[in-house]
Formats: C-alpha cells, structure tokens, sequence
C-alpha cells in the first residue's frame, strides 16, 4: 500500500514541521529586562546624549537595556499618576527633583527603598539622607545636587565699586553683600551706560527661586514665614533699586547661559544647569562666585533630585542595580564633569575634574561660608505651582509694575497661607 | 502711474518675502553654527553638524518617521470620519445644521491638558498607551472640527447640476461621488490634508503624554529644548531643533502648494 506509506510519510513531516515551529517560536530566550527611566532632569539635548552613552555603560555591565525618557513635571505626575492608579505600571523608576518625589510619596505612588536594604561603598551626606524619607517611608535614593551661583563676566571686575575686591566676590567675605552688589551695578551703569545684571525673570525662567530660596532667607531668615514683614518690605525696596541696573530683557530670559556669551549682561544669578554652558563654551572668560550675603545671612537653596520606584513597577531589582550604578561615586564624578550637578555621596567630591571643576569650586565656597542659611524647595506637590506664582505675582506688581509693597505683601501673604494651611505643613 | 505702482507692489512683496525668510534662513544657518562664534558674530562664520547632530543620536530620524505615520494615520482616520460630515453639512440642509457646525468647533474649547491623566488612564487600559494609532487618534480628534468645515465650503463649491446629470446619466450615488464630486474637490481636500498634517506634526501635548518610547518629533525636540528644565538649551540647539522640525513641514508644504494654489484661484469657497 504505496498510498498509505506516502500519508504516513506526510503526517510525520507536518508533525516534525509543527513541532519544529513550536520550537522555534516558543523557545526559551534569554530573559532580556528594558527599564523605562522618566526624568524631569538632564532634558536638555546634551545632557540627554550623555546620559545615554552613560546607561549604555551600565547596559553592557548588566545586561539591562534602559531607554531614558526626560519628562516636564506636569508630564510626569499624568504618567504615573496613570500608571498606578490603573495597575498596569512601565515606568520602572523616576529621576525628579525632592519636592516632585514628595507628591508621589504622600499620594502612595512609590515603592519604599528600604526593603533593598544599603548601598555600600559611599556615604550620603546626611541631610540629604534624611531628605530622602518622606511620609514614613524611604521614597528615594540621593541621585543629584545642585544650586544656583552667580556668574560674572571677567570684565565686570574692571568696575568694582570702592571697598569690593575680587577676593572678596570670589570667597564670598562678608563685604559680598546684595548692597555691594547694588552698588557694583551702579558702577557699571554710570561707566559704561550698561543695565549689567541679569536675572532668569522669564516664562520658563527660575526668578522665583531667587525670591523665596536667596533674597527672602537672606533678608527675613526665612523663606515664607516672614513673606509680609518690615524686613520683607526692605528686600522688595532693594530689588526695585537693583531693577534699575538689571537688563530690562531679563523678562524673556529663561537660562541665562545665552545672554552671558552674547555679552548682554556681565552677572547673572541662575541655576548651575542652566549657566554651564557658559563656562564650557568659554571658561576664560566667566567666574562662578557664590550669591551675596543680605542683612540675616547667605541664603541659598540645595536642590536635590532622587531616583524612586513607582508602586507596583515590574523588574524592580534592575531597577535598583541602576539606582546602585547611578550612585558609585565615580559615577557621581562623572556626572558633575559632564552635566554640572553634583555628587550625594561624599567619596565622589575629589574625583571632580575639568572646567565644571571651577563650577564646584564656586559652589563649595557659597556652601563653606560661615553665614550660609542653605534651604530647600518646600515639598509642596502640587501646590508646587501655586507657591511659585505667588513669588512671581509680588515680583511683578512691585518691581514690574510699582505697586505699592505693603499692599502686594499683604495680599499675597494670604495665598501663601492658605497653600500651607491647606497641606498642613508649617511655612518654611 | 502703473510703474510706480507696480515697484511699490514690488518693495511690499520683497519685504513680506523678507518677514517670512529672513527668519528661517537665519534659523537654518544658527542650527549649524559652531557654539562658540555663534555667540560672537550675528552671522555665524564657522559651521558644525554638532547641533543636529546631538538630535540626531538621541533619535530624532525614527522620531520623524514616526511623526510621518502618525500624520498619515491622522489624515486617514480625520477624513474618513470627516469628509462625509462635511459632505453633508455642505450638501444637504436640515434643522439644526448651524448649531451642529458650532458644536463641531466646541471640541476645541476644551485644553487637552485638563484631559491628561483620564486619557493616559483610558489609553492603558484599551491598550493604546504608547502607540502610533493612540496619538493619531487625539490628533485626528483635534484635526477632525476643521477637516468637517474646510470639506463642508468645498462640497458647497461644487455645483450641484453636476452631480444631477450624473444621477440623470445613471450613476448610482456612490459612483457620482467618485467620479464627479471627488475629482472636483481633490484641491480642497489636499488642503484640508495639509492643513491636518501640518495639525499633527506640531502637535507636543498629546504625543508627549500618552507615549513614552514610541514619541513623535516634537515630543522629542520640543520636550527637550523648550519644556522642562530644557529651558536650559542654549540658542544654537534651539535653532536645530526648529530646523529639523521645519524641513519635513516645509517640503510637505512645497509639494501640495500647487493643489492650494489651484483651490484659491479656481474655486469658490463660501
């Protein structure tokens, strides 16, 4: 039975095929983990290239892809916020800054740290530790510092008022106060007809961490508590006088690395992020000195970005060993070298190198004045916004539109109020 | 006289010229200039692929390919949901025709950021979450009120006798569509085309929102530069950025410029 033996024949080959298939298709492959990485830091183009070729380090180290996504907060919160709450999470872990991470922390979006147990090999410096815990929980890992310094422009010392010496803007003595710096201002305007100072008053600028983290704790000791005091009204006379001198462009000014290289101002204060690139493009022509001192000290805000895992997030010990690769502390160097935010973990500090070494050498100096009051963004959440406004808002009628202080303080000191009233937290 | 007027036309023409180009041809140089004498000169003398190239690594060719599918996606979904609206809205006349054109544009009232975390929410439970067609959808929703009108005013163009005398010849009401009203409204529907791709591929809200890996040129390019703490990009990656966003846009434009001119001169538009 010829026929039969061809059909027998057939029905082997289609079984051999089939199994063949199943095989091919349903082999076991090597189990490869991609972590999705949401960041509201390190956006800018540059910043981004370079983390990449960083996360490719860690990629052929481990064997985990990670695909880096930078995010606007407002972005971030939706995404999260989405992914949590519908149970099905692909955002393996969040870059953000401390105060972004405390709304996830009190809404219960991230996973506590502490069942990961420590990381060895480096010592996170205990303020930043303790930053790190919110809402009883470990709701991130130290990642990233940074704070907001004044650059000068090398020929705006040519102008020094009388009594002000480059060693002391530089170190940062007590003569660095916000008068000299007024008074310097002045100097240029009547030598040069030059409106010198510049300040990020922008859409997307940082002008209100000016107000609340610098002018107010330097001027009040506080950054809210003393919003509308005599002290306060002092603060808003002076920044009016100081308008004078300021470039009146500054409005549009969002970073002020551009108007720095253009040369249309020679001082600016701005996040360090944001005047790097001015010190990369030309370092012999800019000095990084620490932000004056006001009549109750030198304040300045220590920003801090942590890395957190939201809840429920899959492959969450990948997640960590990036956590544990992100935070090495010649990791940590690195990342200052290239992105200028600085390490949390002190065995990283003396690995520094390069220009962005003249960048820590400016913060390192506002942070070791004896006089320093270094304070925090306030964990406001989504409040967040609202606080800044109500800075903006008073920087406008006052100086912008010169309405009356009193007046402004007294309006927006009741905004201010009801934001920390309706958080329950006391103002900073 | 006619001289006179016709080198004063002339001069109004060269600076209206000069108002759109000047700025693009200054954008298309600055994307390439060298940081450094960028800061120095007004016309930059040195030039790199730095700039565009920076984007380039982070992705920026599979993001326009993206945009490129999510805007023909777009086009897809908004016509076929939209060109038979405003056929009828254009062709026919029933109660309430006016209110409906009205509530059409109402869809724009409402901000998509008010909408954000819902949609994520929506998205991932359908399974739309970071894809093509889960942007092209809002996209085609934003696009969709003006596709309804723009084909409504080019459906009330074409004469209707035309139509009649096909029906009158024997054709049924779906090929007098395909063969007589389609062809005559091709130049306004390009445009309506256009004027959705052009929609789609400047849209950031929706396409940064609701994808993460899968993101279009702006949510790229735009997120980076501009949003965030990307305030912080300094000028000359600005310039790339919007240069790499304008090239597609303005090729696109070059070639259906010849469909738009023939609309504006050959047909009414009521």
């Amino acid at each position: 039975m010829p026929q039969k033996k061809v059909l027998v024949a057939a029905v082997v080959a289609l079984v051999v095929l089939v199994a063949l298939a199943a095989y091919v298709l349903y082999r076991p492959k090597p189990k490869s983990v991609t972590l999705t990485f949401v960041s509201t830091q390190l956006s800018p183009p540059t910043e981004q290239a370079f983390m990449r070729s960083l996360l490719s380090r860690f990629g052929n180290e481990t064997g985990i892809k990670v695909d880096f996504v930078p995010l606007g907060y407002t972005d971030m919160v939706a995404k999260v916020e989405a992914e949590v709450n519908s149970g099905k999470v692909s955002t393996n872990i969040i870059g953000g800054l401390s105060s972004e991470v405390d709304y996830f922390a009190s809404k219960g979006l991230v996973e506590d740290l502490s069942k990961f147990g420590s990381l060895p090999g480096r010592t996170f410096y205990p303020a930043l530790e303790q930053a790190s815990k919110m809402y009883g929980i470990k709701a991130m890992v130290p990642w990233m510092t940074a704070t907001f310094v004044i650059v000068v422009n090398n020929k705006a010392f040519d102008y020094l008022p009388p009594g002000l010496t480059k060693d002391d803007v530089i170190k940062g003595t007590d003569k660095w106060t916000y008068d000299a710096l007024l008074a310097w201002a002045k100097n240029i305007y009547e030598k040069t007809g030059k409106q010198a100072v510049g300040l990020p008053a922008g859409g997307g600028g940082l002008l209100h961490r000016f107000l609340h983290g610098y002018l107010y704790p330097s001027y009040t000791g506080y950054q809210a508590k003393a919003f509308n005091s005599p002290e306060a009204v002092e603060l808003w006379k002076y920044l009016r006088e100081l308008w004078k001198y300021t470039n009146p462009a500054s409005t549009t000014y969002d970073a002020m690395a551009d108007p720095l290289l253009k040369g249309d101002v020679w001082i600016a204060w701005d996040h360090v992020a944001r005047v790097k690139a001015a010190i990369t493009t030309s370092p012999d022509q800019f000095t990084v000195c620490p932000v004056p001192r006001g009549p109750k000290g030198r304040g300045y805000i220590v920003v801090l970005a942590g890395l957190a895992i939201p809840k429920g997030a899959p492959d969450q010990d990948s997640a960590w060993k990036l956590v544990e690769f992100l935070t090495r502390p010649e990791v940590q160097a690195k990342v200052a070298e290239n992105v200028g935010f600085f390490p949390t973990v002190k065995e990283a500090s003396p690995a520094i190198t390069g220009p962005i070494k003249k960048l820590a050498d400016g913060v390192s100096a506002q942070m070791a004045a004896p006089d320093s009051i270094a304070v925090m963004i306030p964990p406001l959440g989504a409040k967040a916004g609202s606080f800044n406004s109500v800075y903006r808002d008073a920087f406008t009628r006052i100086v912008l539109k010169g309405e009356d202080i009193q007046a402004v303080l007294a309006d927006d000191a009741g905004k201010l109020d009801s934001i920390f009233k309706e958080l329950k937290i006391p103002p900073p | 006289m006619p001289v006179r007027r016709s080198i004063l036309l002339s001069i109004v023409g060269a600076l209206l010229s000069a108002w759109i180009l000047v700025p693009l041809a200054y954008t298309m140089l600055a994307a390439f200039a060298d940081p450094e004498d960028y800061y120095r000169h007004v016309i930059p003398t040195k030039y790199t692929l730095e700039n565009v190239n920076v984007f380039l690594e982070l992705g920026a060719l599979d993001a326009m390919a993206r945009s490129v599918l999510v805007a023909f996606l777009t086009i897809a979904i908004s016509f076929a949901v939209g060109v038979p609206a405003g056929y009828a809205v254009g062709r026919w006349v029933f109660r309430g025709k006016d209110s409906y054109r009205l509530a059409v544009l109402s869809m724009r009232m409402f901000p998509v950021m008010v909408m954000a975390i819902p949609l994520a929410s929506l998205y991932i439970r359908l399974g739309l979450y970071d894809s093509l067609l889960g942007v092209a959808l809002v996209h085609a929703a934003l696009a969709l009120p003006f596709v309804v009108l723009i084909t409504s005013s080019i459906f009330v163009s074409i004469p209707r006798d035309l139509e009649e005398a096909g029906l009158v010849f024997g054709l049924s009401r779906v090929q007098v569509f395909t063969k007589i009203t389609a062809p005559l409204a091709l130049p306004g529907l390009s445009a309506a085309a256009m004027f959705t791709f052009v929609t789609s591929w400047n849209e950031v809200f929706a396409s940064t929102i609701l994808t993460l890996k899968e993101r279009t040129l702006p949510a790229l390019t735009v997120a980076t530069t501009i949003l965030s703490t990307g305030a912080a990009a300094p000028d000359p990656y600005r310039f790339a950025a919007a240069t790499l966003l304008a090239l597609p846009a303005f090729i696109v434009m070059l070639y259906m410029r010849k469909y738009l001119t023939v609309m504006w001169g050959g047909a009414r538009v009521s």
